[in-house]
């Protein structure tokens, strides 16, 4: 094949290109990942990244990635580099042997990590048993120049040269080469690379065939053909791992033992989801702070478990992530805080390593989009098998903070009785020696003095456990807001979508006898879109740090308060019979604010739902349970159509829009129920076949 | 020449939203269907695979709807022909990064916000509509429909090189841009031009 001169064309459009590039891609630090994942799907044995002048500001800044693997044919550059999201990795999970490495590529997504790297690509690259390397020239910046024409069309006509020049038979690899840098490189970002770079292979046990990534740099000494090597895992206050015995089909699990103190391992049969290795590094606050000591120059963090299939990480998928909030947490270790913050161990605590094998773990299947697995039971069972470990820290994180506690109350104590003792034995001293009174004197004041000062610590250490209490329920409330957060700018965005659109529609057609009757529709259609924006607006603001804090108040008290003298005025009016049982009269530890909301919402709910009905009653009843109050809600109008019993809950959601619904109460009863750390759900109406009950279950604050 | 319908499958916008009254003042009351559950309207789609159609799709659906991921996918599946321009509350970086090159790869024409101009999702959807007049492989498709099952199925072209190929395949061939398609491509415009300049309107041999 004659490949001189030839042209090669993108086959997508400029938007793509815009989109994946630009906004997929934030991070120079994940595309240089992204190509060097590349070059282990090509089954090199060696990469070397090399940048060259990058951390000052000249012309000719370059990055070079080259590496050993099989390299592209004139028809892979053409049918898979110029094509966004190409299937080839898509459909074939593994590459070809010896290697049989498990693809971790992102889906065509490197070649848009070059163009956020510079504004000039030459590929050159040639695969075993072809004649001539091939070198396509790729200017992006006159992609750029295009991008702002008005013919986005004209993006896949540009032609990228395509040059071959003689190379020996059995040479193979690709060469990358970046120029005109789009930025400057500090040794702080190659550092950050570095890091990034050693979470491919397993940082416990070497690749077969190898995988080696090398760094250089002509500006730092340090980085001369450095291999890239992870460091080993220092400064955890306690560690654990498994190992399983297949011959005996055995696995090990941790287990915290409460007599001693101490984490030890039993052994159970393998599970489903076939025999792991599991390596586990806890740090306590102390040993946080040691960690963050040591690198505090370096980009190093404790950042959660990691599974490795076969030696490379497979899951998270190790692109580098500035924002913390925003890494992949798929083995769900984070999701699992807010309901425990201060126990639950985070991935911000921990540094995990879990080994899999495709042999001995042939159920946990790559998900096809390669973020994940497959989910199927044994996929599950793993997760839970790995939060299980974890938990294993949870308990001795609690056993060692109540230690703590129980040690500085009893020193404290004890303290306090010693002084005491030593007040009575200098009083004994002054009886029988009453002229050495005056010497004693100053010593006894002094005594009271301590003593006072230890009586009052030990109050001060009272206020302290209540004042973590408080911070602990704020926090609760906090995160449910995260959560609801994105829902809530969804909807507000489609509110102010349908206002602009109306307005729009006044401004290009009125006036216009035509629409005189639309007109009409849209000025009130207006006015209850802004009250529906007002009402949203004033959730998000009722989460204003006067309205979060925590308060003890009876349940039973304010739910009667609040039906039968708050709403009395309302119910006459509008002909409602109100019931209330609280069989349970308790003091709950809780946001006032949310639980009134959850209340008033409910009975606004009712009220719509009872318009059309001549016997309106609302039922509200309520007892403890465990550790949960558990009360329903309930009345007899038209209910709840079936197959809507979730719908309900969801924001803008109504069915009663001729009543002034708007679909922001059975939310907000559910955001502030969740908030509480409780539930809602529809159960069957206790007035059936009308109406509609909710039971509400909220957990008791545990005052340790 | 059949007139587009315009389908919109949306949730939280009703019959008398603007962008609706606009796209009949354009299109004809009767070519635009607004289905508020997204099940019916991947439901209507498919079973009108036949007109010239353009969606204006939502992403997020209440519980136990499809999504709107869903909805194109499904499109998909079946067809090409019909343009779908996504309209979406959602910002572009909350979209699912997997969904978001799924509907790119699956030519997703446009991603609109729900706060853009009325005027500009017009404009969209007109050069839809015009596109979907003047492509070669959706007027092919389009004749193809009219054959029954089995004619669309069985050989319908042999090459020199003795590949045969069926109208279902010479479509496909067309769509994947195989150098096969691309020349059948370019023999149907060439055909075209060459008929047009000698004033013919039929191949009579």
């Amino acid at each position: 094949m004659a490949n001189t001169n030839r042209f090669l064309k993108w086959r997508f459009d400029v938007n793509t290109f815009r989109l994946l590039g630009r906004e997929l891609i934030t991070d120079r630090i994940t595309a240089v990942f992204e190509l060097v994942k590349n070059c282990y799907d090509a089954n090199a044995t060696q990469v070397n990244v090399n940048l060259y002048n990058v951390t000052v500001n000249t012309d000719d800044r370059k990055i070079t990635i080259s590496d050993n693997g099989v390299g592209m044919s004139y028809d892979d550059i053409e049918n898979k580099w110029m094509v966004v999201g190409t299937n080839s990795k898509r459909t074939i999970l593994y590459s070809v042997k010896p290697f049989v490495r498990r693809f971790v590529g992102e889906k065509g997504i490197g070649r848009f990590a070059v163009d956020k790297l510079g504004g000039n690509l030459s590929i050159k690259t040639k695969k075993k048993g072809y004649k001539e390397w091939l070198t396509v020239n790729i200017n992006w910046n006159e992609y750029e120049i295009k991008s702002k024409g008005s013919q986005l069309t004209l993006f896949t006509d540009i032609e990228n040269p395509v040059f071959a020049s003689p190379g020996k038979v059995d040479e193979q690899g690709t060469i990358l080469e970046i120029s005109f840098v789009n930025e400057v490189w500090t040794k702080n970002d190659i550092d950050r690379l570095y890091k990034e770079l050693t979470k491919v292979v397993s940082p416990f046990h070497p690749l077969n065939p190898p995988f080696n990534i090398y760094v250089n740099s002509n500006e730092h000494n340090e980085y001369t053909n450095k291999l890239v090597k992870a460091d080993a895992i220092k400064y955890s206050s306690h560690h654990a791992a498994v190992e399983f015995d297949k011959e005996n089909g055995k696995q090990e699990v941790l287990r915290f033992d409460t007599k001693t103190g101490k984490i030890i391992t039993d052994k159970v049969d393998v599970k489903p989801f076939g025999p792991v290795r599991i390596k586990l590094y806890f740090f306590d606050e102390e040993a946080k702070r040691k960690f963050r000591k040591a690198y505090k120059d370096s980009d190093k963090r404790i950042d959660g478990v990691k599974v490795y299939r076969d030696n490379v990480v497979t899951t998270p998928f190790a692109e580098f992530e500035d924002d913390r909030d925003k890494q992949r947490d798929v083995l769900g270790i984070d999701k699992r805080l807010w309901r425990d913050i201060f126990n639950k161990i985070s991935t911000r605590e921990v540094i995990g390593v879990v080994d899999i094998t495709k042999e001995d773990n042939p159920l946990i299947i790559d998900a096809t989009n390669r973020q994940d697995f497959v989910d199927n039971a044994e996929y599950r069972d793993l997760k839970e098998f790995i939060i299980e470990q974890l938990d294993v820290f949870s308990q001795v994180k609690i056993y060692e903070r109540l230690l703590k506690r129980v040690t500085t109350t009893s020193a404290l104590q004890k303290a306090g009785r010693d002084v005491k003792f030593f007040k009575e034995a200098i009083e004994s001293i002054e009886n029988q020696n009453p002229t050495l009174k005056p010497v004693l004197e100053s010593i006894k004041t002094q005594a009271i003095e301590v003593s006072q000062a230890i009586s009052k610590g030990i109050s001060e250490q009272k206020k302290e456990r209540q004042e973590f209490i408080r911070k602990e329920n704020i926090y609760f409330s906090l995160m449910s807001l995260q959560d609801y957060a994105i829902r809530i700018s969804h909807a507000v965005r489609t509110s102010l979508g349908k206002i602009k659109r109306m307005a729009e529609f006044f401004k290009n057609n009125f006036p216009n006898a035509k629409y005189e009757e639309l007109f009409k529709d849209y000025a009130l259609m207006i006015y209850d879109e802004m009250n529906t924006l007002n009402k949203v607006i004033d959730f998000m603001l009722s989460y204003a740090a006067s309205n979060v804090d925590f308060e003890d108040f009876s349940v039973k008290k304010l739910i009667e308060e609040l039906l039968y003298v708050g709403y009395k005025q309302t119910f006459q009016d509008e002909g409602i019979k109100v019931t209330v049982e609280i069989k349970d009269d308790f003091i709950i530890n809780a946001n006032k604010k949310f639980f009134q909301d959850i209340i008033q919402n409910l009975v606004a709910n009712s009220i719509k739902a009872l318009s059309n009905e001549k016997n309106k009653l609302i039922k509200c009843t309520g007892y403890i349970e465990d550790d949960y109050f558990i009360f329903f809600f309930s009345d007899n109008g038209n209910g709840i159509n079936e197959g809507e019993e979730e719908k309900i809950f969801e924001i803008y959601y109504t069915t009663t829009a001729e009543h002034g619904g708007a679909g922001l109460g059975l939310f907000i009863v559910k955001t502030r129920i969740e908030a509480l750390k409780g539930t809602v759900e529809v159960i069957e109406s206790e007035f059936k076949p009308k109406g509609a009950s909710f039971k509400i279950s909220l957990p008791f604050k545990k005052n340790e | 020449m059949n007139t587009t319908k315009i389908v919109v499958i949306h949730d939280d916008i009703g019959e008398k939203d603007p962008l609706l009254v606009v796209l009949r003042e354009e299109y004809g009351a009767d070519n635009v269907i607004l289905k508020k559950k997204s099940k019916e309207g991947l439901n209507y789609v498919l079973e009108n695979l036949s007109q010239k159609m353009v969606v204006i799709l939502d992403l997020n659906f209440k519980a136990g709807e499809p999504s709107g991921v869903h909805v194109f996918e499904g499109i998909r599946k079946q067809t090409s022909l019909v343009y779908v321009i996504i309209w979406t509350a959602s910002a572009l970086e909350d979209i699912n990064r997997e969904d978001l090159k799924s509907m790119i790869n699956n030519d997703a024409l446009a991603f609109m916000s729900s706060t853009d101009d009325i005027e500009k999702i017009v404009s969209k959807v007109s050069s839809a509509s015009h596109q979907l007049d003047i492509r070669i492989d959706s007027a092919l498709e389009q004749w193809i429909s009219l054959h029954p099952e089995s004619e669309k199925q069985s050989p319908y072209i042999l090459t020199r090189d003795g590949k045969s190929y069926s109208l279902n395949e010479i479509l496909q061939e067309i769509r994947l841009k195989t150098p096969f398609g691309m020349e059948t491509e370019k023999d149907i415009l060439l055909l075209a031009i060459d008929m047009l300049s000698r004033g013919k309107k039929k191949i009579d041999g």
